[in-house]
């Protein structure tokens, strides 16, 4: 959004007000809000003419292959533009041909100014659109692929996982050449602490199943002790 | 269904000396012998055994590698001439189902349980040793060689009496399993597939789905839940609806177990389920697949229900993670689409995330398996020597 303050009619300020006021949209601050946006950055009119500047010098060394333009005109072109962008700015003058919009403005009061500002501004905006949509198809694509490389490595690592397991319970404990009936080694995952009491509990349940069917027996008269095998 | 009922509805014929005939079979050498000492257990010449006993079929995982399962049935000829073409003195298994015209069929375990501790008289005799029979195949089938001990868990209902647990150790020690323990089923699947907290896991068997809830301890009775409408209920809803649709069709509830297995859908109409019948005396085909697929769509609410008193009543703070952690294991299990018909069913619930366990059919024997082979070794010794 830009801030902009009341400037003399007919100067180069006053025309490029008029400018942004025709090319912006005047919304509440609230309606952003209600679209979800949060912040709004203030820019001064110096500030977005500056930045106009460094995007035309951006475009013009982009697109000055293209040119059919002298040597010495492209040179001083490259120059200017290079010299914005690097914020020392140099006072060579442009060639005629290149500066023959604001000569033809000066001669001719017919000349619609806003009118081609308003077409820069716009083949900017579409330049900077079109690259933002290439970039984010870019980062999505990446993302995608990403997602299906690491969806891929989960598959084969489940797998994995699943055959190491079966294979654990068909291999007698201890190893390949362990006798079959060696005990498992105690776990060390982190469950095992749980199992280890589950299977103290599991133990503890059965003792008392014995002890109270020893108990019933004995009770039943069905003999002085417990049953033993 | 009464497991004393003979195909033909007659009484039960004389009791068959299978003590004896249990005696000499194939024995560890801790059973051979009652007078003689224990065995000296050495670590490495012990057999463990994980063993699901289930109403419909049992399964025994060992860590020699085996994998078996067995239909939890048991048969004696009816007299001399069926017992000369059998050539066994008592058949087991699937070999029951074929035969059954010739022998007494005795189902020894009902929603879960041995049935034994419950009857008396010739019943109960009869019942006892048809466990008897089951438990010392189910030995066998674990491939012990000869003076090794046997060490088991056995999986038993989650909502077991203490009766059916001490019935279920006396069948086993009586079957030559050395040292026994008895471990709730559905636990013993949690433990296969380390869901030991914030977890639930249910066991769809034929008798009974035990649903289990897992908080890092062993599960008390709060944490437990038994639906009896199971595998049974819903062979016996399938030959409701087909007996009504085709009422002129003849077949056995076994002609509707296999039915279901091959056809089983909850959600998925897609395959028509198609069985060719008797229909006075002419092989027919029918379409049974909106019979089964609604018998089998009943169990849902009761199961979804069985989550949600199993949720409710857990620690608000962790009801969440317990609802994403449903794990499926069973043979009803492997019921076409049942995970995301639990699913939906869920959504009344809050939603959660369904989990089948791999090998259903064998969870819990491996689970089973795995308490065994973990449990300290003096742990056995001590319940060996009691």
């Amino acid at each position: 959004m830009i801030a902009g303050t009341p400037t003399p009619a007919g100067s180069n300020e006053a025309r490029a007000s008029a400018l942004m006021a025709e090319a912006g949209e005047l919304r509440p601050v609230a309606d952003l809000g209600s679209r979800g946006i949060r912040q709004v950055r203030l820019l001064s009119q110096s500030q977005f003419e500056t930045a106009v500047r460094d995007a035309v010098a951006r475009e013009v060394l982009a697109y000055l292959g293209d040119l059919d333009l002298p040597r010495e005109r492209r040179q001083i072109l490259e120059e200017r533009a290079l010299a914005r962008l690097s914020g020392d700015p140099v006072e060579r003058p442009l060639p005629a041909e290149v500066a023959a919009p604001a000569t033809l403005a000066s001669a001719d009061p017919s000349f619609d100014f806003v009118a081609m500002e308003r077409r820069l501004v716009d083949e900017i905006g579409r330049l900077v659109a079109q690259n933002w949509r290439a970039e984010l198809e870019t980062t999505r694509d990446t993302h995608s692929t990403q997602i299906t490389g690491l969806e891929r490595r989960i598959d084969s690592l489940m797998r994995a996982l699943d055959q190491v397991e079966r294979l654990m319970d068909r291999v007698p404990a201890g190893g390949i050449a362990a006798p079959i009936g060696s005990n498992i080694p105690p776990s060390t995952g982190p469950l095992s602490g749980i199992k280890n009491e589950l299977l103290e509990q599991l133990f503890q349940a059965n003792l008392a199943l014995r002890e109270l069917e020893a108990g019933e027996e004995l009770s039943n008269g069905d003999g002085p002790e417990p049953e033993r095998r | 269904m009464n497991p004393m009922v003979k195909p033909d509805g007659k009484k039960a014929d004389a009791q068959p000396d299978v003590n004896a005939a249990a005696l000499k079979a194939p024995r560890s050498s801790a059973n051979v012998d009652e007078n003689r000492p224990a065995p000296e257990v050495v670590g490495t010449d012990t057999l463990y055994l994980g063993i699901d006993l289930g109403t419909s079929r049992s399964a025994v995982a060992a860590n020699n590698g085996t994998r078996d399962m067995i239909a939890s049935v048991v048969g004696w000829p009816k007299d001399n001439i069926a017992a000369k073409v059998l050539g066994q003195r008592v058949v087991l298994g699937e070999a029951v189902l074929k035969n059954r015209l010739a022998l007494d069929v005795v189902w020894p375990l009902a929603d879960g349980n041995l049935i034994y501790s419950d009857l008396s008289g010739e019943d109960r005799e009869r019942a006892r040793s048809a466990a008897l029979e089951l438990l010392i195949q189910l030995r066998k089938m674990g491939r012990p060689t000869i003076g090794q001990a046997i060490y088991a868990v056995i999986g038993a209902p989650a909502e077991a009496t203490k009766e059916n647990k001490q019935s279920i150790i006396e069948i086993a020690r009586d079957a030559g399993i050395d040292s026994v323990m008895v471990v709730s089923e559905p636990f013993a699947v949690a433990y296969a597939v380390d869901a030991l907290e914030d977890a639930i896991v249910i066991d769809i068997g034929a008798g009974t789905i035990d649903l289990c809830r897992m908080s890092g301890t062993l599960p008390t009775p709060e944490d437990q839940v038994t639906v009896f409408k199971a595998g049974n209920f819903i062979d016996e809803e399938i030959a409701k609806r087909v007996r009504k649709k085709f009422p002129d069709a003849q077949f056995s509830i076994n002609m509707i177990k296999t039915a279901k297995e091959r056809f089983s859908a909850v959600v998925d109409q897609s395959e028509r389920a198609l069985v060719t019948f008797p229909v006075d005396g002419v092989p027919t085909e029918l379409d049974i697949t909106d019979e089964v697929h609604q018998a089998v769509s009943l169990i849902i609410p009761e199961l979804v229900e069985g989550i949600r008193k199993l949720v409710s009543t857990f620690d608000p703070e962790f009801q969440d993670r317990i609802r994403s952690r449903v794990y499926v294991s069973g043979g009803g299990s492997q019921i076409y689409g049942l995970r995301d018909a639990i699913k939906n069913g869920m959504k009344k619930i809050g939603g959660g995330n369904v989990f089948l366990v791999e090998e259903p059919a064998f969870s819990g024997a491996n689970g089973a398996l795995k308490l065994a082979q973990e449990m300290p070794v003096r742990y056995w010794e001590k319940l060996r020597d009691l």
